[in-house]
């Protein structure tokens, strides 16, 4: 039993975090606006990396390696808000793999395709017509494929140019369309289970880089602001809200890493971990991303500062994969694994 | 990184559950102060006698010297047993004993260690005082030195166990004009001694054996200071990773427990409206909540013993496990009151008579002791953040 990452692992996780540095830094998103050109860029270096391959084999052109990489490269993602198009692509790839479909599946790792995910706005239903139901629809840049669960299955909705309109949305790096799915087809269908698992798992790793994300944030500020002749860190109503921060982010990664372990190795107490780490990613997410906006004071609420974005994005991801009620619901009567 | 056990781990896991399957005492621990020592002497007695005393106490000290994940098996089936805690054996195993181990002398060692492991010796902790709580370092109690001893004047507070226990870990001031962390001594204080006055402080929980505790010239012998006369203050935190790494460990993993019996006394707790408690989903999405959390404080432990068999000593989260423990027991709390309605107030004084009640109440014990929550906060700050300091 162990649940630091060893040599190798370490060095996945040091090479996404100086990545992030070199590519996706903070200091991007200052008065950022959306950037087709510039995503399209994004994605093609992930792609580069292998990222939307980490855990699918190599004779299906991946990389070999297991959902616990996924977790550590989602996590250095979400540190700085960068692209969640990555969710969806990792998991679209999967699933045409499963499929068949290998040109959609190379696609989407070489980044010349992304992925869509479909977020119903109301059930969503799935018979011999093909699916029918209204539902956001994210990441939709560059989409080869929309992801969707459909009652107890995971669908791959292809596309063609035009199906997909972009609608304002509050997070405004992030492309998103709104439609019913009815008259898209259906490219790849499997049991649900295991793309929502581990779509829980990523998002819940996303959102423990949001909540560490923002905390480091704002750390940093109390550390050179100053008021009343003092920097702010100094102050306990400053300090503490903080120091509660760093603790939840803790928290919140200890669980993930328990998560990823129990998905890569199919434990029996799967559900329970990749649901709770998703409820107490997303708490701490939104909790460090109140407080890094209301201790940076009035300069918080300017598009000047990127911290507006951690909010945005914890609000974004709160429904995917499962909303925090749903989850909950299902969490009360999962069984605890008994040793 | 892995989550499984060797098949050692496994064996080891085999032979504690059978053997506290055997020895849990049938018995509750009484509420009185004097009957529940004698049961934790008892108990204490038992797990020497068993093989099973001072887990994390290293071998050459009697201890098993059980590396992180072994300790983490231990607690995970006492707590499966229902096992009796450290309760009055706290301090002598968690910080008298580990701070003799760590910085005491041969006779020391040879004195007091096996005596705490066999069940022999309570010992309670006099650190706290009326001005210095949270704020050790204002402490003012003296020991002045004459001859071989030191004659020690003052008041202690907050002195669990002080009624019952025979040694004392005492923290005083033994350089007059000395201010804050100099000039302080940890020293070994014999309870029995002439001059020593314990009055008991009632609390809200009704059975207490916390105890305010005068010194009117005491006399203790030189020979019992452990570390250097002046040293104290690096005496008393020698043990600080320690504690961290281990003091909390069963209050973590029992919260996964205790989440589950909430959920449980909600399926079976009608309310006035005559329905189950369980089915009002406010309630039910709390608990799950909380379960949440419970699981989260549960992959901090692993994590914590991770770093300790790796390293030799907790991360971070050492220091955010107490802050985290202590609110989501509140949390847990708060909703157990909530559901259970006007029974909940049913309540004699003892926590035998309702286990949640005194739960409730005992949950600002976890807020307050060993370190208060804004304490917890100020350690996070100032040694995990580096931010900036206005002390």
């Amino acid at each position: 039993m162990d649940l630091i990452p060893n040599d190798d692992q370490q060095q996945i996780i040091d090479m996404a975090a100086d990545f992030i540095i070199n590519e996706l830094p903070l200091t991007r998103l200052f008065d950022a606006r959306y950037d087709a050109g510039t995503a399209r860029a994004q994605r093609q270096a992930m792609a580069g990396l292998g990222w939307f391959g980490i855990a699918l084999g190599e004779d299906s052109g991946g990389v070999g390696m297991t959902v616990v990489e996924e977790a550590f490269i989602l996590r250095e993602i979400g540190r700085v808000v960068g692209p969640t198009a990555i969710i969806p692509a990792i998991l679209a790839a999967k699933l045409a793999d499963g499929a068949g479909q290998s040109d959609l599946r190379d696609a989407i790792l070489a980044g010349t395709k992304g992925a869509a995910f479909a977020v119903a706005e109301a059930p969503l239903r799935c018979d011999a017509d093909g699916v029918r139901g209204m539902a956001r629809i994210y990441d939709v840049q560059d989409a080869g494929a929309v992801l969707a669960i459909v009652g107890e299955e995971a669908l791959l909705l292809g596309i063609a140019d035009g199906d997909l309109v972009e609608v304002p949305f509050l997070d405004s790096l992030t492309p998103v369309a709104r439609r019913d799915l009815a008259g898209l087809p259906v490219l790849a269908r499997a049991p649900a289970g295991a793309t929502v698992h581990n779509g829980l798992l990523l998002a819940a790793a996303y959102l423990t880089g949001l909540a560490e994300g923002a905390v480091a944030m704002v750390q940093e500020y109390a550390s050179i602001r100053e008021t009343f002749g003092r920097k702010i860190g100094a102050y306990q109503a400053v300090r503490h809200p903080i120091a509660e921060g760093a603790a939840r982010s803790d928290h919140a990664r200890s669980l993930l890493y328990v998560a990823a372990l129990a998905l890569r190795d199919g434990r029996d107490d799967v559900v329970a971990q990749v649901s709770s780490a998703k409820v107490v990613a997303h708490r701490a997410a939104t909790k460090n991303a109140d407080i890094n906006i209301q201790l940076h004071g009035g300069i918080g609420i300017t598009s000047d500062l990127p911290a507006h974005h951690f909010m945005k994005r914890a609000l974004m991801l709160a429904p995917w994969f499962g909303g925090r009620k749903a989850l909950l619901d299902t969490l009360l009567d999962e069984p605890l694994l008994t040793i | 990184m892995d989550l499984d056990y060797t098949p050692e781990d496994l064996e080891f896991r085999k032979a504690a559950r059978a053997w506290l399957a055997d020895n849990v005492p049938k018995q509750p621990r009484p509420a009185d102060v004097q009957a529940g020592a004698a049961f934790d002497k008892a108990w204490q007695r038992r797990l020497y006698d068993g093989g099973w005393a001072g887990v994390n106490w290293p071998k050459e000290y009697g201890g098993l010297g059980l590396n992180g994940v072994r300790t983490l098996i231990w607690w995970e089936e006492c707590e499966r047993a229902r096992a009796p805690g450290y309760e009055r054996f706290t301090i002598a195993l968690t910080h008298a004993g580990p701070t003799i181990i760590t910085c005491g002398t041969q006779e020391h060692k040879s004195t007091y260690l096996e005596n705490i492991l066999k069940g022999e010796t309570i010992w309670c902790q006099g650190f706290s005082e009326p001005g210095a709580g949270s704020d050790l370092a204002a402490l003012k109690t003296r020991g002045e030195i004459d001859g071989d001893y030191l004659v020690v004047n003052g008041q202690k507070t907050w002195t669990s166990g002080a009624a019952t226990a025979q040694f004392q870990e005492l923290l005083i001031r033994t350089e007059p004009g000395s201010e804050r962390h100099k000039g302080l001594t940890w020293i070994i204080c014999d309870m029995s001694a002439p001059g020593i006055t314990v009055q008991p402080i009632g609390t809200m929980m009704g059975e207490s054996d916390i105890n305010a505790t005068f010194y009117d010239n005491v006399r203790i012998p030189l020979k019992n200071v452990v570390g250097e006369v002046g040293g104290g203050w690096s005496v008393a935190m020698s043990t600080l990773a320690f504690e961290r790494g281990n003091t909390f460990l069963r209050d973590q993993i029992s919260m996964v427990g205790k989440v589950e019996r909430a959920i449980e006394l909600a399926r079976r707790t009608i309310t006035a409206d005559g329905k189950r408690a369980i089915d009002d989903v406010e309630t039910a999405r709390k608990l799950a909540d909380l379960k949440a959390d419970a699981l989260g404080l549960r992959a901090m432990a692993i994590m914590n013993v991770s770093n300790i068999d790796r390293n030799g000593q907790p991360g971070p989260e050492g220091s955010m496990v107490k802050l985290l423990v202590s609110q989501v027991n509140k949390q847990l709390m708060e909703v157990v009151a909530d559901l259970s309605g006007q029974p909940f107030l049913d309540y004699d004084g003892t926590r035998h008579s309702n286990e949640w009640t005194f739960d409730f109440m005992w949950s600002w014990v976890l807020t307050i002791a060993g370190g208060a929550t804004e304490i917890q906060k100020e350690i996070i700050a100032d040694r995990v953040l580096n931010l900036p300091r206005a002390r």
